[in-house]
C-alpha cells in the first residue's frame, strides 16, 4: 500500500485520540468510583440498578417504620407494665382491707389511696408517644380515657409493613385489655367499685374485687404478651429489612461502581500506550526525503 | 533527422518536464488541502519515428499528453456511503451523549425520587396524624414532580437543539447543493471544450463528500461531465447545473420539531422529506430526536401520567385530617403528551399537607391510614404495558440506554470503516512529499540532460558552420 504523509499524520491523530480515549475512560472510572455514569454504559446494569434502588429505599422506609412501631409497642408495653402495678396494688388492698378487722375509718384512708391509683391508671392509659396517644386507636389525637375511666377511642388496631406489602398490628386495643370489652373485666371499673366499697366499708363489696383484680392482671398480661410478640415481629422486620437494605446496595455497587483495582491496571495500560503512541507518532513525523536531499 | 530537429526535440522535452516539475510543486502545494487528488504530468513518446536507412527509426522526443487526477473509482463509489454512514451514527451518537436525565445515579434522578416519595409514605402510615411527617410526604412527592419535571424537559431541549441544528445544516447543505450545480456547469463547459478541470474537479468532490457526511447524498455521474446529487430515497437535489432547495417547518404533529421540506428546482410543491429518507449528519440528529429521544420523552410522559392517575385515584378515595374526601396529590394532567414536564404536587395539598388523605372514613380519626396503605400499594400498582412503575423507569433506562449502546457500536464501527476507505483513498489519490521529491528530482535530472543535449547539439551545429 503506498503511505502519504498525511495517512501518518492522519493515523497519529486516531491512534492518539483512542489512547487518550482509554485514558479518560479508565481516570473517569478510578477518580469517580462508579462504572456506569449513564444507561448507555451498560443498559442491562442501568436497568436493574432502578429496581435495586427502589428496593433498598423500600426496606430503609419498612425497616425505619418497624423500628418506630417497635418503639412504640415498647411504650405500651412499659404503660402496662406500669397498670399491671397498680393493679396488684389495688389486688393487695383489696385482700387486705377485704378483711373485716379493718373499720370504716382505715378503709376511707385505702380508699384514698386507690382513687390514687386509679389515677395513676387513667394516666397511664393515655400514654404519648411521638405527639400521639398511643391507646387511642384512630382516634390518636385526643385522650383516649376521661378522668372517668370511660374509653372515649376506638378500637381500631393500627397496621405497620413488616415487608413489602405485608402488614403487622401496631397497637393495642386498651378497651379490651383495661375495659374488658367483649366479655373480659373492666379493671377501671373494678377499681372504681373498690374505691366505692371502702369508702362505704362494704367488706363484700371490697373482697368481690379480688377476683376481679386477678382477672384484669391477666388480661393485662395477655396484652403485654400481645405487645411483646408484636415488638418481636418488628424487630425481626427491622433485622431484616436492613439486611435487604444492605444487600440492595451490595447489588448496585455491584452493578454500577467501578472495579477499582480493573480500572487502575486499565489506566496505567493506557498511560503506557499513550506514552508509546505518542513516541512512535514523533519517530515517524520527523522522517522525510527533503531532510536527505542535498 | 536534422540538428535543428535534435534541439526542437530536446526543446519539447524541456517543456515537459517543466509541466512535470510545476504539477508535482503543485501536488505538494496541496498535500494536505482536503479533496486534492494527486496530479500527474504524464509524458508521452511523440510519433510518427522517423525512419532512417533500412530498419532504422528515429525517434522524436517526448510530448505532454496531459495532466490527469489519480482516483480510484471503486473507492470513491464506496466512500460516500461511508462517510454518509458515519457522520450519521456519530452525529446521533453525539446527540444522545449529551443527555443525562436518565443517568442511573445522576442527582436529583426519578428512581431516587420514586424511592423516597413511597419512603415518605410508609413513615407517615406508622403516624398517619404527624403534620410533619404529612408536610416530609408532600416534599417527597414535589421531588417526584420535579425529577419528572427536569428529566422531561432535559430530554424536550435535546430535542430543541437538535431542531437548530436541522435548521443550520439545511443552509449550509443548499450552499453546497448551489456549488455543486454551479461546479457542474463550469465543468461541463471545460470537458466540452476539451480541457481537464482537475482543480474543479477535485473542489466538486469535497463538496460532493460535505454532501453525502451532511445529508448522505449520493453522487450520481452522467455522461457530460456534471454529478447529480440524489438521496438515498432517490430524491435528486441536484440535477445537472440546477439545485433544489431544502428548508425547515415545525410539525404540529412531532411536538413543534422541524420537518426538513424539499423544494423542486422549479419551485413546485415542497414536501416533507420522511427521516428514513436521510441520511449523514442531519439523518442521524433526526433519527436521534425522533427515534430515541422522542421515544424516551412519549414513555417518560406516559410513566408521569400513569403515576400521577394511580396515585390520585387512590387518593381521592381517602380522607384528609378533616373529613374531606376528593383530593388530589398531583395536580391533574390535561394530556399525556408533556406530562413528565407538567406533573406538579396539586397547589391544595401543597398549601395544607393536612388534606394528604390517609383515612379511609371520615370519622375514624388521625390515626387512619388505610387509605395510605392503599396509596402505599400503587408502588406495585400494574399501569400502562403491564409494568409498576418502578418496572416502568426501569425499561425506559433500559431501552434508552440499548438504543446508545446501539448507535455508538455502529459510530465505531462506521468509524473504523470510513478510516479503512478514507485510507484507501489517499493511498491511491494523496500527495505522499516523498514521492513528489523523487519525481521532482527525476524531472531535474532529465531537464539537465535535455539541456545538456541543446548545448551540444549546439556546439555539433558550430562545428559543422565552421567548416562553411
Amino acid at each position: 500500500m503506498r503511505v502519504t504523509e498525511k495517512m501518518i499524520f492522519e493515523s497519529s491523530i486516531a491512534q492518539t485520540e483512542r489512547s487518550r480515549e482509554s485514558l479518560s475512560q479508565a481516570q473517569n472510572e478510578v477518580a469517580s468510583g462508579t462504572r456506569v455514569e449513564h444507561p448507555g454504559d451498560d443498559p442491562v446494569a442501568a436497568a436493574l440498578s432502578v429496581g435495586h434502588t427502589v428496593d433498598k429505599a423500600r426496606f430503609t422506609a419498612v425497616g425505619d417504620s418497624a423500628q418506630k412501631a417497635a418503639d412504640e409497642l415498647n411504650a405500651a408495653d412499659t404503660a402496662l407494665d406500669g397498670i399491671t402495678t397498680v393493679a396488684n396494688r389495688a389486688q393487695v388492698i383489696a385482700t387486705q382491707f377485704g378483711n373485716d378487722s379493718y373499720n370504716a375509718t382505715d378503709r376511707a384512708t385505702a380508699a384514698v389511696e386507690v382513687d390514687g391509683l386509679f389515677n395513676e391508671s387513667i394516666s397511664l392509659l393515655n400514654t404519648t408517644y411521638g405527639g400521639r396517644y398511643i391507646f387511642g386507636g384512630f382516634k390518636d389525637s385526643s385522650a383516649p380515657f376521661d378522668s372517668s375511666g370511660a374509653f372515649v377511642g376506638d378500637s381500631n388496631t393500627r397496621t405497620v409493613e413488616v415487608a413489602p406489602g405485608l402488614y403487622q398490628a401496631a397497637s393495642l386495643d386498651a378497651n379490651a385489655i383495661v375495659k374488658g370489652s367483649g366479655g373480659g373485666v373492666d379493671l377501671l371499673q373494678t377499681m372504681a367499685d373498690l374505691s366505692t366499697a371502702l369508702k362505704t366499708n362494704d367488706g363484700v363489696g371490697i373482697r368481690a374485687g379480688i377476683d376481679k383484680l386477678n382477672a384484669s392482671i391477666d388480661q393485662l398480661a395477655a396484652g403485654r404478651a400481645e405487645a411483646g410478640m408484636a415488638q418481636d415481629a418488628f424487630q425481626t422486620a427491622v433485622t431484616t429489612a436492613q439486611t435487604a437494605a444492605s444487600d440492595e446496595t451490595v447489588k448496585i455497587g455491584k452493578l454500577l461502581d467501578a472495579d477499582i483495582l480493573d480500572a487502575s491496571t486499565r489506566l496505567a495500560s493506557a498511560q503506557y500506550a499513550l506514552n508509546a503512541t505518542l513516541t512512535a507518532a514523533a519517530k515517524t513525523l520527523g522522517m522525510s526525503l527533503a531532510d536527505k536531499l542535498p | 533527422m536534422d540538428l535543428v530537429g535534435v534541439i526542437m526535440n530536446a526543446g519539447e522535452g524541456l517543456g515537459v518536464y517543466r509541466a512535470q516539475v510545476a504539477t508535482t510543486s503543485h501536488n505538494i502545494a496541496n498535500a494536505n488541502t482536503p479533496g486534492y487528488a494527486r496530479q500527474d504530468a504524464v509524458p508521452t513518446e511523440t510519433t510518427p519515428d522517423e525512419e532512417v536507412g533500412i530498419n532504422g527509426y528515429i525517434g522524436r522526443g517526448v510530448a505532454l499528453a496531459g495532466v490527469v487526477q489519480a482516483r480510484d473509482q471503486f473507492v470513491e463509489t464506496q466512500i460516500s456511503v461511508a462517510f454518509a454512514n458515519s457522520s450519521s451514527s456519530s452525529a446521533q451518537s453525539d446527540a444522545l451523549s449529551t443527555v443525562t436525565a436518565l443517568d442511573p445515579q445522576g442527582q436529583g434522578g426519578i428512581t431516587d425520587a420514586l424511592g423516597k416519595f413511597y419512603s415518605s409514605l410508609r413513615d407517615l402510615n406508622q403516624n398517619p396524624g404527624d403534620l410533619g411527617l404529612r408536610q416530609a410526604v408532600v416534599q417527597s412527592a414535589q421531588s417526584v414532580s420535579r425529577a419528572f419535571n427536569l428529566a422531561g424537559s432535559s430530554l424536550a431541549s435535546a430535542r430543541s437543539g437538535i431542531d437548530q441544528n436541522v435548521a443550520e445544516l439545511a443552509d449550509k447543505t443548499n450552499s453546497l447543493l448551489t456549488g455543486v450545480a454551479d461546479l457542474n456547469r463550469r465543468i461541463s463547459l471545460a470537458i466540452n471544450s476539451g480541457r481537464n478541470p482537475n482543480d474543479l474537479l477535485d473542489v466538486r468532490q469535497n463538496d460532493l463528500d460535505q454532501l453525502a457526511q451532511m445529508i448522505g447524498a449520493k453522487p450520481v455521474p452522467d455522461d457530460h461531465g456534471s454529478v447529480n446529487v440524489v438521496l438515498p430515497s432517490g430524491t435528486c437535489l441536484v440535477s445537472g447545473i440546477v439545485a433544489s432547495q431544502l428548508s425547515v417547518q415545525a410539525n404540529t404533529q412531532n411536538r413543534g420539531h422541524y420537518d426538513l421540506v424539499f423544494t423542486p428546482p422549479d419551485g413546485g410543491k415542497s414536501t416533507a422529506l420522511n427521516g428514513n429518507e436521510l441520511g449523514g449528519q442531519i439523518g442521524g440528529i433526526i433519527a436521534a430526536r425522533d427515534q430515541t429521544l422522542g421515544t424516551a420523552e412519549t414513555n417518560l410522559d406516559t410513566l408521569a401520567s400513569d403515576l400521577s392517575s394511580a396515585v390520585n385515584a387512590q387518593h381521592e378515595l381517602g380522607y384528609a385530617l378533616d373529613g374531606t374526601k376528593g383530593h388530589d396529590m398531583f395536580a391533574p394532567l390535561t394530556s399525556v403528551q408533556g406530562a413528565a414536564t407538567n406533573l406538579a404536587v396539586d397547589p391544595a395539598l401543597l398549601a395544607n399537607p393536612s388534606l394528604v388523605a390517609a383515612a379511609g372514613s371520615d370519622t375514624s380519626g388521625p390515626g387512619d391510614s388505610t387509605n395510605l396503605q392503599a396509596i402505599i400499594a400503587t408502588e406495585d400498582k400494574q399501569l400502562t404495558g403491564g409494568l409498576n412503575v418502578q418496572q416502568g423507569m426501569a425499561k425506559l433506562t433500559s431501552d434508552y440506554g440499548i438504543a446508545v449502546n446501539m448507535v455508538d457500536d455502529s459510530a465505531a464501527f462506521d468509524k473504523n470503516l470510513l478510516a479503512d476507505l478514507t485510507n484507501a483513498r489517499e493511498s491511491a489519490s494523496g500527495v505522499s512529499v516523498d514521492d513528489e521529491l523523487i519525481h521532482l528530482t527525476a524531472a531535474q535530472t532529465a531537464y539537465n540532460a535535455l539541456s545538456k543535449v541543446i548545448t551540444t547539439t549546439s556546439t555539433m551545429l558550430d562545428t559543422l558552420m565552421k567548416l562553411i
